[in-house]
Order: C-alpha cells, then sequence, then structure tokens
C-alpha cells in the first residue's frame, strides 16, 4: 500500500505542480476590478485567414484527413507552392536542418505571449513530439514577408538545454511561427517566418464538435447554460444567447482539434458556458482566439465522461453572448425604489432554507446596499447560478409579498404573484448583521458540567460530560454567532413537528435550559425561570455554519454510548 | 509538501498589513496545496484551477479579517473550500459528483488506468469527503488530527473518510487489474 501511496502522491504533485503557476500575475489580474473584455474586431481579421487556411488545405489535403492521429507525420506537404507567391519554397528542416527534430537532451517550454503567466515544460520524448507536431519542421513553409492579419494569441517557445536557452520561436494559434536567431536578444529583427499548414487536424475525421459528440447537443429551446466571463455573468437561458451558442459550438467551423494540453493558455480571459442536456452537462473554457476547451460529464456513467479541445477559425467574441437590458426596475416596480413601509426582509444564504430577519432598524438601508434598485437593469434573462442569498419582503400582516434571489454580482431575480423577472444592477453589498446568540444571551458562554443531559432520538439518555460540552455547545451556536433565525420559515415549522428529528440538550443553572439541535444546524433553544407561568414557551431560534456538526458529534457519542 | 503552519501566519500576517510581498510569498507557498484540496472538492481541474484563483483573490481582500497567531492554513483550506463549493454550484448541473475533468489526451478510463493516472483515479473514485482526507493525507503528509483540525470534523470522521477511501481505492485498482488483490 506504500508504494501505490507513492505513486498516488507522485501523480497528484505533477498534477498540482502543472496547474499552478508559479507567476502570480493572473491572480493579481482578477483582484483588480474585472474589466469587460475588449471587443475584439476579429472578424475580419479571421476571415482572411479561413481563406488562407482553406487555401493550403486545398493544396495539402490535410483537413479532413481520416485518422490524422495525435501527433501524425506531417511531411505530406513538403516542396508544396508558397501560398502567397506560387513559387516553390523551402521548408523549415531544409533550412535549420539542425533543428529538423528536436535536438538531444532540449527540453521545451511555452510561455503564454510574454507575460510569464503561465508557462508549460515538456522533456524527454513528450517535448520530440510535440516539438514535431507544432513546428512540423518537414513541412512548414518559409514565407518571406510578416503575413497579414495575425492573430493576437502567440506564444514564446524556447528550446533549453542544461537550464540555458538555446533556442527562441513565436507561435500564433492560426499556424505561423517565427524562429529567432540564438543571437537576437529582442530587438534585431533576426527572425524567420513559417507556416505550419497542419498545426490544426480533425480527429478522425469528424467535421464538427457537434458530429463529434452528438449525444451533447441540447435541445435549444430547452438550454440550461451559464456564461460567465471573468466571473460576470453574461447572461443564460434566452433565446438569441442559445442561438448564438449553438452558431459558434455546435454548427460553424467548431473542428475537434489535438490536444492542447501542453499549451498554456490565459487565464483571467476566457468565457465559461456550462450548458446541461438530458444525460450531459458540457463544461466549457472559451478563448476569444477560437480555442474551447471542454468537459463532457454524462449522467450516472462517468467512465464515459471525455475531455477535449476544439477549434473555431471564426474565433469568440464574448459580447455577443451579452444580454441587453429592456427597461428599468424602476418603471416596472416603482413600488420598489425603496422598502416599502411597514414590510420586514428576512434572508436565506444560498442553498438554505432558514431565513433570518434583518434588524428593523437597518432594513430599509440593508435593502438598498443589496439592490440598488435606482440602478437596477431589467433583463429578461435569467441569471446562471452563482453566490447568493434569498429576500423575502414581508408585509405587516406577515404575508410574504416579494421573493427574491441576489447574485453578489449584482444580478437579481424577484418572483412576485408567480411572475420571474431577472434584473441587473451593481455589484451587490450585502452584510450579515444580524441578531446573533450573543447578542441576546450575552451571559451565557460556559455550560455547568455534570448536569447536562442529552436526549436522543430514541428518547434514550445519557449525561454529557468534559470536553464533549464545550466542543457540542461551541458548535451549536458557532462561539455564540449563531444567527437569529426567522421563525415562520416553513423548513423550521416542518421540522419542529418531528420531534424525533433533533437531540435534546437540557441543564440547569437556577433557570432551566433546553437547546433542540436539528440535523440541518438549526436551534431551537429556550430559557425559562422554574418559578414562573408562561402561556408559551419563550422559544428562541438560531441557524450557525457549525451547528449540523454539533447535531453529528451528538450522533456519535450516542453510537459510542454515551 | 507538509506546509509549516508558522511559516503561512507569518506571511498571512504581513498579507494583513497590505504587503504585496507577503501574498506572493504565501501564494507560492501554498498554492500546490489548495489546488489539491480545491480539486478534491471540485473533482475537475478547471473547476480547481479557478477556485484557486477565487481563493487568493478572497485571502487578498479579507486579509485584514486574519487573527496573527491563529491557524493560517486553516483559514486558508476555509477559504479554498468556500471558493471550491462556490464552483461547484456555478455547474448546478446533473452530474458535478462524477465529474473528473480530464485534462489529458482523449483516453477511455481504462487507459487512463494504464497510465496510472491515479489523480483522475481518485476523481472517478472517490466522493468528495473521501477525496478531501485522502488527497490531503498523501498529498501533504498530514496527519488524521490536522486534517480534522483543518476540514472542522470530528478526528474520528476523518478516519472514518480516510480508510473509507483506502479500502476503495484498492478495491478499484484490484477490479481494473492494476494491483493484485
Amino acid at each position: 500500500m506504500d508504494e501505490l501511496k507513492n505513486k498516488i502522491k507522485e501523480d497528484i504533485k505533477k498534477d498540482a505542480c502543472k496547474n499552478t503557476p508559479d507567476d502570480i500575475g493572473y491572480v493579481w489580474k482578477a483582484i483588480e476590478e474585472p474589466k469587460k473584455p475588449s471587443r475584439l474586431n476579429r472578424l475580419s481579421l479571421i476571415a482572411a485567414c479561413v481563406t488562407f487556411m482553406i487555401l493550403v488545405a486545398a493544396v495539402t489535403g490535410i483537413i479532413l484527413m481520416p485518422n490524422g492521429g495525435l501527433f501524425g507525420d506531417n511531411s505530406a506537404v513538403s516542396g508544396a507552392l508558397h501560398p502567397e507567391t506560387s513559387e516553390e519554397t523551402v521548408t523549415f528542416a531544409e533550412m535549420h536542418p539542425e533543428l529538423a527534430t528536436l535536438p538531444e537532451d532540449n527540453g521545451i517550454r511555452f510561455i503564454y505571449a510574454d507575460s510569464n503567466a503561465y508557462e508549460d515544460t515538456e522533456q524527454g520524448e513528450n517535448a520530440a513530439k510535440i516539438y514535431s507536431y507544432v513546428f512540423a519542421p518537414g513541412s512548414s513553409l518559409y514565407i518571406e514577408n510578416t503575413p497579414d492579419n495575425l492573430p493576437a494569441d502567440y506564444w514564446t517557445v524556447e528550446l533549453k538545454s542544461k537550464g540555458e536557452v538555446v533556442n527562441t520561436f513565436r507561435l500564433y494559434i492560426d499556424g505561423h511561427f517565427t524562429y529567432i536567431e540564438p543571437s537576437d536578444t529582442g530587438n534585431a529583427g533576426k527572425y524567420e517566418w513559417f507556416y505550419n499548414p497542419g498545426l490544426f487536424r480533425v480527429c478522425n475525421g469528424a467535421e464538427s464538435f457537434a458530429t463529434e459528440h452528438p449525444d451533447c447537443v441540447p435541445d435549444k429551446e430547452k438550454l440550461d447554460l451559464t456564461i460567465t466571463v471573468q466571473n460576470e455573468i453574461y447572461g443564460c437561458r434566452k433565446n438569441d444567447i442559445a442561438e448564438n451558442i449553438f452558431k459558434y459550438f455546435m454548427k460553424d467551423g467548431s473542428l475537434p482539434c489535438f490536444d492542447f494540453q501542453f499549451l498554456p493558455l490565459p487565464r483571467t480571459d476566457y468565457a465559461r458556458i456550462i450548458f446541461a442536456g438530458t444525460n450531459t452537462a458540457v463544461s466549457c473554457r472559451i478563448y476569444t482566439m477560437g480555442l474551447v476547451e471542454y468537459y463532457i460529464s454524462y449522467n450516472g456513467n462517468s467512465s464515459k465522461n471525455v475531455s477535449g479541445f476544439f477549434f473555431n477559425y471564426e474565433g469568440y467574441d464574448f459580447e455577443c453572448f451579452k444580454v441587453v437590458p429592456e427597461g428599468k426596475l424602476s418603471e416596472k416596480h416603482p413600488e420598489l425604489l425603496t422598502l416599502p413601509e411597514g414590510y420586514n426582509i428576512s434572508y436565506a444564504v444560498g442553498n438554505s432554507d432558514i431565513y433570518t430577519q434583518v434588524p428593523q432598524a437597518e432594513a430599509a438601508q440593508w435593502y438598498q446596499n443589496v439592490l440598488k434598485p435606482e440602478e437596477a437593469l431589467y433583463l429578461n434573462a435569467d441569471s446562471g447560478a452563482y453566490e447568493y442569498i434569498w429576500v423575502r419582503l414581508v408585509d405587516g400582516n406577515g404575508n410574504i409579498k416579494y421573493s427574491m434571489r441576489i447574485n453578489s454580482n449584482g444580478m437579481f431575480l424577484i418572483e412576485t404573484d408567480g411572475v420571474l423577472e431577472w434584473y441587473k444592477g451593481p455589484k451587490a453589498e450585502w452584510s450579515f448583521t444580524a441578531t446573533t446568540f450573543s447578542d441576546i444571551n450575552p451571559l451565557l458562554t460556559v455550560i455547568p458540567e455534570d448536569t447536562v443531559t442529552v436526549i436522543g432520538k430514541d428518547n434514550g439518555s445519557f449525561t454529557l460530560t468534559g470536553k464533549d460540552i464545550e466542543d457540542i455547545w461551541e458548535k451549536a451556536i458557532d462561539g455564540g454567532n449563531a444567527l437569529c433565525a426567522d421563525k415562520d420559515t416553513d423548513i423550521i415549522n416542518k421540522l419542529l413537528l418531528d420531534t424525533q428529528a433533533c437531540y435534546y440538550i437540557t441543564w440547569e443553572d437556577g433557570y432551566s435550559y433546553c437547546a433542540e439541535i436539528y440535523e440541518n444546524g438549526l436551534i431551537r433553544f429556550a430559557k425559562t425561570d422554574p418559578l414562573a407561568v408562561y402561556d408559551s414557551i419563550p422559544y428562541e431560534y438560531y441557524m450557525s455554519d457549525t451547528g449540523a456538526e454539533a447535531y453529528l458529534l451528538l450522533v456519535e457519542l450516542t453510537a459510542a454510548g454515551g | 509538501m507538509r506546509l509549516d503552519p508558522t511559516v503561512i501566519d507569518g506571511y498571512l500576517s504581513g498579507v494583513k498589513t497590505g504587503s504585496k510581498e507577503s501574498f506572493e510569498s504565501v501564494y507560492r507557498y501554498s498554492k500546490e496545496l489548495l489546488y489539491v484540496y480545491a480539486l478534491s472538492v471540485t473533482g475537475d481541474r478547471l473547476g480547481a484551477e479557478d477556485a484557486v484563483q477565487e481563493a487568493y483573490v478572497k485571502v487578498w481582500q479579507n486579509a485584514d479579517k486574519y487573527k496573527p497567531g491563529g491557524n493560517g492554513l486553516a483559514w486558508l483550506i476555509t477559504i479554498a473550500r468556500h471558493a471550491a463549493l462556490d464552483e461547484k454550484d456555478k455547474r448546478r448541473c446533473i452530474v458535478v459528483s462524477d465529474e473528473t475533468a480530464k485534462k489529458g489526451l482523449r483516453k477511455s478510463h481504462e487507459e487512463a488506468v494504464v497510465c496510472a493516472d491515479y489523480v483522475d483515479f481518485i476523481m472517478k473514485n472517490l466522493k468528495e469527503n473521501e477525496r478531501q482526507v485522502a488527497m490531503l493525507h498523501i498529498y501533504g503528509d498530514y496527519t488524521i488530527k490536522d486534517i480534522a483540525v483543518m476540514l472542522n470534523i470530528p478526528v474520528t470522521a476523518a478516519q472514518w473518510r480516510y480508510t473509507s477511501a483506502l479500502k476503495k481505492l484498492k478495491a478499484a485498482l484490484v477490479r481494473e487489474g492494476t494491483v493484485n488483490g
């Protein structure tokens, strides 16, 4: 087993090393205010590239070459006519015979642009295969002049021997690359242009992503998708957005291509799209250059899961995924520009069903901070999942008048009378200033030992002792930070009906205390005076992140025989 | 690979004062562990990479809340957990727990096993809570007790998850014929 653990450790280490760049630039970039991706005017550029590549492909017969396996032989184009001059040209290998194959002991290092933001180094046999594939020395054509319409994205490629850079290239996504003379330290302009027409090839003769993975093409009318660009939600479940997804992903020129595992890709400038079909979910990272890294999950059959890359010659412009606002909140709901008079606000975080009431004195300002209603725009499109809270506005009679789901990115959903509307405001600023356990019970920080009785689900009981008391109480009230829960929440009422669903902890110190601890972290707490007469027990309701762990501890203690 | 909590505490104390150098130091020191942990939560590499980035963004933005002298490692792990869970939540799709997001060649599962890509193997065969304990223990050399503190779970639960993870891994490998029973 030790051998197995060592192998696992080695693989994890390799994986972690490969997927965490040393340069922190991409984190700093994300820390800065997210920039909207520039609207790249790529279509005109790419149209020229497509024409050019189709011409070359027609000459070389490479596109749609069946069974063009990974790192296959690219030598079929040796001696081809130059696509621009129609004169016979020379190949990279003919001009640089010493680089016809990767020199022995050389490693190959890829750096995205010049930023060092993300790099990847390959060694040994794999490096030789990658070198041969990327530069195809026997078939890459020399080009006399700098090509027009070069893509914006490129990689610096270094051949390294014993830690020293011995040769440098610049590789473009469309197959162009420069060889930079070793003596050129950067500005001498001693470089030569080449073009590798086989950089993209079709896997197994597939014509598009849709034909390669037909079972992943969802019904566009029922498309359930999420689009984020640098963590900004761009929109989803919107028909024209779905049309764009289909246009770009499913049909036009989205060719499955060779594995780009060795190529470092930008860490921030990409869109994330997740779309789900009946039996599959597809998660993609989309780069403006046209490259898409995808992962397909099959429901209930993970052995079919598959990942890969595909390339779209048209590139991507993220703006087409954006939803255009169709009005303002102030126009559709003028009554919601401020918190309506006499209303309360409750909220629940994430998937929790437990609502916490915002203190009345803070409610109006809290509402403004979270919703920023003056600036909110009506979107008529569904936002994807994100960090969110649910908010309810309850009128003076206890009726829930509005239910809202508010994403931290500023998008929010209002449900009223069964109608759902999405809005987009500035980034929401919510803070949880609700009343805590220690606000209401400031003196109750310690429970006296040897007096604590636990009553379990089967009505059996045992005495809680020592550190267990401290552990359970600490977790149950989260060190006093447990939040007051809205007792009118349906889930609470439902839970409280099931008296077997919780553990009871009781103790006395002149007063009688009882805390009911539920599996979901809900605590119902009561402090009573044995001499007083109550119309009803003065229960307090709390919810904490660690309440569920207190419940688990009690399960364990019960299983261990108390 | 086992990180020294006092070193992390030192770096985070610096980050709290706004030191970019300290932030970059804590990033370089802890990035691989946070990635491994995020991977154990998300179950896929793309999600883990994004979670790590988001986690460090949050470390920088919330550094003022860090209490020097505390368990900096547990603080980092907590932030990474939230970031990784957010990543999972973003997917909210139908098969999140099964996702293994191989980034490599288009290999079938069997091929992946032959190539001894144990990371994929773990993603496929272990539950999320088992992965968390197993990967931290195997990769990070942390004791089960340390991991219990980091993940804020009872030691017995951590021990049970680890034992269960090892049993499942061994059984799966035997089933695939990679190791002998």
